[in-house]
């Protein structure tokens, strides 16, 4: 098919590498990004054991990229991973931007499945047809600029891009990312664990083979339609709109989050930092930004930016003269920033730094850390506590660059057994330090489903706060966000999913949001750029077929494209039902779930007040059983997914 | 006549993006192929940190303006050149 690559597939313990294509009826019903990966890891555990450990040789892990990512349509290229995941042992995928995933796709690739383990450290060289496993013993043990270069010298070719792993993820600390072309990362669920597991430090890729055209003069309406949407849209203004994303990408929320009360303060303790013009957009562009980029090829709407610093920016700035890189995302400046009470942009972007060279997540770190904190402003881990724990009387103060930088370093590395209280996650360290102190301390943990800690303060964020309990991969922002009030009010009657105050439709917004995310992210295209993060009403599925005919051939109708979004969440959900998670795994952390909210306009609002309530409308209007979360017969032939009722019914996990 | 047009780029205003490049692909080689392309956008780290970006168009390039079209940064243009005088 015109403008499709093939599935290569890479058995990391036999050195087995084979291609396939992929067949027209794959991809008119998962599309291609998350759809097929999905599609693709469910037909893995039908051949393994779905409870295996995420960290053994059993385990897949899977990169793809949608039809639209890594042409000229405008909406960006994002790359999918999708694997059974450390972090919070469920079903995990994760996205990123870089050049990697179009260096792929130009080479030939749209999917590659990668299993076993390797005997040795390796890496994997994707020079179009060629595709071979080299050592990398000599790269074990590197941080990631070490190792783009290190890999960039041996074969000879400075435009090569990389996804690889700094030493968090050798050292299998759950919640490590891959860090893609060295600024992107693909986090929280723990996709660089799973490369460590298999010995796999890194993939290289380069291609010159191109994607071919179905009908060129077909895909530029297309991309004029996106660029209408983009850029001609009336909903591209507003405090959340387009403008201001480009402008100040992520950190564009950081103020008026904090006027909300929605930010993370001292572990989310409060949701409003006191110092918060230190750490928004204009003081980043007043200060340190060079110029604006995007972080993905194909991108019309690039909202990223590059940085250098002079040393002269605030007073921490002098330790870091000389660092560059992207802009630090608002969830790494809130984890951070805020979080861990440090207001210094220059400090963000440094950590942001570290943690892309030892690839860990930062958002998941952060927010280990400052749980941390919290026990130690509490008086609950004292510096006795620390000694035995590292060595050295360290004292994890709020504000403490310092310290959080030497904690990074030692949960990376796993050296000690503060690393390995702190290597599993938030969550898991409050349970490692309620064994050691035998005090309990997980109220005080900030965590939604499988112990997935979220970048903003909850209590007051239903919309949010709902997402964390439900999604499919543990609670995350970026698998459903609700709906703005217009998309509420044309798929759903009225306005009130997109009133952020209100605990009214947030089940039946989230269901639906969850599909397009999975529709958006198939496509391949970006959620912020060329997607609906909640205006989803301003790029519905018929902006997207028709570029999905241009570019493929293939005729596909708007209705049929929402539903290949519902079938991947209902095979995503269905996968988890097999693990034996049901309603009541569906839940935050108590902080969320019972703590009136201390400030901002949701003072008083707290996650207890409208879960139970949301959770029925949600797996009601999925088509679920409200009673245990399970799906029904009806709804998973509804979606052609016979064969998934099988499997489910003779596990018990169909309702 | 050939080259009526002449290209201007202004690399501050570049994103980066790699739009320009995917299209003229597009037109020359019926792929999205960067490769392909008759404009290409380089970037280097200079050894302050700041990042460079840099715009050249292959000798094979006519100033088509399809680029031009769909870089919305505003990092490309073109302008007609003045029609050369002849003499007899």
């Amino acid at each position: 098919m015109e403008g499709r690559g093939v599935i290569l597939r890479i058995d990391l313990s036999s050195e087995k590498i084979t291609k396939e294509p992929i067949s027209p009826e794959l991809c008119r019903r998962y599309i291609g990004g998350e759809g097929i990966n999905t599609r693709l890891f469910w037909e893995h555990f039908l051949k393994v054991d779905p409870k295996i450990d995420p960290t053994s040789e059993e385990n897949v892990i899977i990169w793809g990229m949608g039809p639209l990512g890594g042409t000229a349509y405008g909406g960006g290229s994002k790359s999918r991973w999708t694997f059974k995941g450390p972090a919070y042992g469920m079903f995990a995928d994760s996205t990123s931007g870089g050049a990697f995933g179009p260096q792929m796709r130009w080479a030939g690739y749209d999917h590659l499945v990668i299993t076993g383990r390797a005997k040795r450290p390796v890496y994997i060289w994707v020079d179009n047809d060629k595709v071979e496993l080299r050592d990398a013993t000599h790269l074990w043990g590197k941080r990631v600029s070490e190792v783009n270069d290190a890999i960039k010298e041996e074969l000879g070719d400075g435009g090569v891009e990389t996804a690889c792993i700094g030493p968090a993820g050798e050292n299998m600390v759950t919640y490590t990312s891959i860090t893609v072309s060295h600024y992107r990362s693909a986090g929280r669920t723990g996709a660089g664990c799973v490369f460590g597991s298999k010995n796999l430090k890194a993939i290289a890729a380069k291609g010159t083979k191109g994607i071919s055209v179905y009908d060129r003069r077909a895909f530029y309406k297309a991309m004029d339609a996106m660029l209408a949407a983009l850029y001609r849209n009336p909903r591209g203004g507003g405090p959340f709109g387009r403008e201001r994303f480009m402008k100040y990408g992520t950190l564009s929320i950081i103020v008026p989050f904090n006027d909300y009360g929605w930010n993370s303060f001292r572990n989310s303790q409060r949701g409003q930092s006191p110092d918060i013009d230190k750490l928004s957009g204009d003081w980043y562009l007043d200060h340190m930004q060079q110029r604006f980029i995007s972080c993905s090829p194909s991108c019309a709407a690039a909202c990223q930016d590059w940085h250098y610093i002079k040393g002269n920016e605030s007073p921490l700035a002098e330790r870091y003269i000389g660092e560059h890189g992207q802009r630090p995302e608002y969830g790494t400046v809130n984890a951070f920033g805020i979080n861990c009470d440090i207001p210094d942009l220059p400090t963000a972007a440094h950590l942001t730094e570290m943690c892309n060279e030892y690839s860990l997540d930062a958002i998941e770190t952060g927010f280990t850390i400052s749980f941390l904190m919290e026990l130690w402003q509490r008086g609950i881990v004292t510096e006795q506590d620390m000694v035995e724990w590292t060595g050295e009387p360290l004292s994890p103060e709020w504000g403490d660059c310092e310290v959080v930088e030497k904690l990074l370093g030692i949960i990376a590395r796993q050296s000690n057994q503060l690393g390995k209280i702190l290597g599993g996650g938030g969550y898991q360290a409050a349970k490692r330090i309620e064994k050691l102190k035998g005090v309990p301390v997980s109220q005080y943990a900030n965590y939604g489903k499988g112990g997935s800690p979220q970048g903003e303060s909850m209590r007051s964020r239903p919309d949010l706060s709902f997402a964390a309990a439900v999604s499919t991969i543990g609670g995350h922002h970026l698998k459903g966000i609700g709906l703005d009030k217009e998309s509420s009010t044309h798929y759903l009657g009225k306005p009130d999913a997109g009133d952020s105050w209100s605990y009214t439709l947030k089940g039946a917004a989230q269901a639906l949001s969850e599909a397009f995310t999975s529709m958006y992210n198939s496509l391949g295209v970006c959620r912020f750029g060329g997607g609906a993060r909640k205006n989803v009403l301003s790029f519905p599925p018929e902006l997207y077929t028709p570029a999905l005919y241009a570019l493929t051939g293939m005729k596909i109708t708007p209705e049929e494209l929402y539903t290949t979004g519902e079938r991947t969440v209902n095979l995503q959900k269905a996968f988890n039902s097999r693990l034996g998670l049901r309603r009541e795994d569906d839940s935050v952390c108590h902080r969320w779930m019972n703590e009136p909210m201390t400030d901002g306009p949701g003072k008083g609002m707290k996650v207890a007040d409208f879960l139970e309530s949301a959770k029925d409308e949600y797996y009601e209007y999925h088509g679920w059983d409200k009673a245990t979360s399970l799906q029904k017969r009806e709804k998973l032939e509804e979606l052609g997914l016979e064969d998934v009722i099988k499997v489910l019914e003779s596990e018990g996990a169909l309702a | 006549m050939k080259n009526k047009w002449q290209m201007i780029a202004k690399p501050a205003e570049c994103r980066v993006c790699y739009i320009c490049q995917l299209v003229c692909s597009l037109k020359q080689d019926r792929t999205f192929n960067p490769s392909k392309a008759y404009i290409e956008i380089s970037s280097i780290i200079k050894p302050s940190g700041e990042l460079d970006v840099g715009i050249s168009f292959a000798d094979k390039c006519d100033s088509c303006g399809l680029c031009v079209k769909y870089c919305v940064y505003g990092a490309l243009s073109r302008e007609k050149l003045p029609v050369a005088q002849t003499t007899h």
